[in-house]
This record gives structure tokens, sequence and C-alpha cells, in this order.
């Protein structure tokens, strides 16, 4: 009868440790504050290596602009720069493949690529019942 | 060779399980991967996929329904009948029957499980292993159900830009019932199905059969 519960119950734990291949929330955390960090020193290159081809592509669609710019200016550079976190994030949450770091001013969303993080949406506000409505947004 | 003779049943469906359970990773992810590539992301190896909640609630639904199913089977052919079913008892052998008919205590064999031969708890816990066996792997994957569920339903929730839940959230939500539901409904129609169809078809050979010649009346009986 112990064999199918250690069986169970080693499953049950590999999921709840969140297997150790992929990175942890600490790591989102970083991400975030890197780019964000990026933004502030108007290093466009630098915040665009950090986002996720998706959420890249679609910046530049929707501004016409190559990203290290795109994600300076307008709309999108002012509410990155409005919401710049002035300390640590406020919660991660991290599940498989996909965190969400909340910030004090922000929330953000992000993938694994790779071994790392990156950024898939940025600027969000929160909709009732809906996801949310962020400025940069990949998928 | 007669090993394997003797043991063919349990090989064939051994065997099969182990098959079906490679292809459905195999198939699982192909379809991850997908999604990876579509939105420009490195895909996954199967070795990743394995360990990921996805691949865990999808086969965790599964095995908790099938356990339930045995479960419920077990108990409700101890005291519920079905007339000409040879999934049910026969019509006037409803309840736990007597110490005698079960061989159990002094009525037991020299062939009988050592835990089946003398009076006590181990007589009890024995009496009823079958059913608690099934409804501990029942009840433990149901409960990793819910855990990969949680994580799963979270991880998609935080693609499409929303709050992930907890375990606690995740439990009221219609994503673990839907998945608990349609296996559950499944099940139960697959055992119905079974002790009715066999009131009138046949297939000669198979205990799970009456003989084919038997009447539609006879209850109880294989062939």
């Amino acid at each position: 009868m112990t064999r199918p519960v250690l069986v169970v119950a080693a499953a049950a734990a590999l999921l709840l440790g969140g297997c150790a291949a992929s990175p942890g929330g600490a790591d989102a955390d970083a991400v975030v504050h890197e780019f964000y960090a990026a933004v502030a020193d108007d290093d466009g290159d630098a915040a665009c290596a950090l986002l996720a081809p998706s959420a890249l592509e679609n910046l530049e669609d929707d501004t016409g602009e190559p990203c290290p710019d795109a994600v300076l200016a307008g709309d999108v550079g002012t509410t990155l720069v409005e919401r710049a976190p002035a300390g640590p994030a406020t919660s991660v949450h991290v599940a498989g493949r996909a965190a969400q770091v909340v910030l004090p001013d922000d929330v953000t969303f992000l993938t694994v690529d790779g071994d790392s993080w990156r950024l898939t949406a940025a600027g969000c506000d929160a909709r009732p019942q809906r996801p949310y409505d962020c400025v940069i947004e990949g998928g | 060779m007669s090993r394997l003779k003797h043991h063919g049943l349990t090989l064939f469906f051994g065997a099969i399980f182990l098959a079906a359970l490679v292809g459905q990773a195999i198939s699982g992810v192909a379809l991850v991967n997908r999604e990876q590539v579509a939105a420009g992301l490195d895909p996954m190896t199967l070795a990743e996929y394995v360990t990921t909640s996805q691949f865990a609630v999808d086969v965790t639904e599964n095995w908790q329904s099938e356990f339930l199913q045995f479960l419920l089977y077990i108990l409700a052919t101890v005291w519920l009948l079905q007339r000409g079913s040879p999934e049910s008892k026969q019509l006037d052998e409803a309840g736990r029957e007597s110490d005698e008919d079960q061989r159990v205590a002094e009525f037991s064999r020299p062939d009988s499980p050592p835990w089946a031969r003398v009076r006590g708890w181990r007589l009890s816990v024995y009496s009823h292993s079958l059913g608690m066996v099934m409804g501990t792997i029942f009840v433990l994957s149901w409960f990793v159900q819910s855990l990969a569920g949680a994580v799963a339903y979270s991880e998609d929730q935080m693609r499409d830009f929303a709050d992930p839940v907890s375990w606690g959230q995740y439990l009221g939500l219609p994503d673990f019932w839907s998945r608990t539901l349609q296996n559950w409904q499944s099940e139960f129609l697959a055992v119905a199905s079974m002790v009715v169809l066999s009131i009138y078809l046949r297939e000669r050979g198979s205990p799970e059969s009456k003989p084919v010649g038997a009447s539609h009346e006879s209850t109880g009986v294989e062939g």
C-alpha cells in the first residue's frame, strides 16, 4: 500500500518545489528592477534586451519605431518613468514558466525564455473581471 | 512461458498504460511547444514537460476519477443489485455476507491469506483493504490534481496578464470542478453502461460477460 502513496507524494513534492531547472521569484524581481533601471538611465537597448520577443515585436508594431526608441518615448516611456519602483516589489508570484511581479506603482508579467526571465507585460492597470491593460504587452 | 500466460492480463494493461502515458507526454509537449514557438520562445524538452504542473494535472485528473470509479463500484456492489447483470451479486446476497461465505476466522482454509484467519483488527482492516487502497489513491491523486491544477491555472492566468490564484481560491473555481466533473461523468456512465449492456449482450469467453446462452434474467453469473 505504501508504494503508490510514496509515488504520489513525490509527485506532489516535485510540483510544489517548482522543479529546479526554472529561475525563481528572486530572479524575476531582479529582471523587473533591471528593466526599470535601464529605462531610468535612458538605455533603450538594455531595456529591450529584457523584453520577451512577442512584447518587443508588439511594441515596435504599435509605435512604428525600433524598440530602443519606443520604450523610452511617448505614452510607454512616460508611464514607465512614472511607475519606476523606488523600493522592493510588493509581491512576486511564480507558477511554472510565468511570473507576476507587483511593484508599489505597477504590475508586470514575465515568462521564462531559455534560462532567464523576460518581461511580457509592463505598465499594467487592473480591470474588473478582465486581464490587466498594459502599455507593453506580448502574446 | 506459463508465467507470462498466468500474468498476461496485468502485463498487457501495464504495457498499454505505459505506452499511453508516453504518448500523452509526447503529444502534450508538442502542443505546448506550438505555443512556445508562436510566442518566439524556446521549445521545451520532453524531460522538462513531464515535470510541469500542466502535465501533472492532465495525468492526475484522469487517475483520480478512475480510482473513484473503482472505489464506488467496489462499495456499491456490496449492497446494490441489478437483476440480470453479471456485474451484480445474486439477488439474495446483498450486504457484507456471512463469515462462512467469506471464509474468515474459523471458516478460513489452509490457503486463506494470513490476516483472514484470526479475528481482530487485522481481519477488519484486510476485509476492507481493497476499498481503502482505492479510496486512498483517489484522495491523493485528487489532491495532487488540485495542487497541480492551481499552479497550471495560475500560469495560464499570468500568461494572459491576469492575477494568479492560491490553492484555496482554486478549489472554488470552475476550472477545478469542470476538470473533475467532466472526468466523473464518463466514469459513472461507463459503469452504468457495463452493468446494463451485460444484461442483454454477450462476449464469449470473457468473465465480464454471462455465458452466451445464459438467460437475460440470470444474475451474478460469469462466462
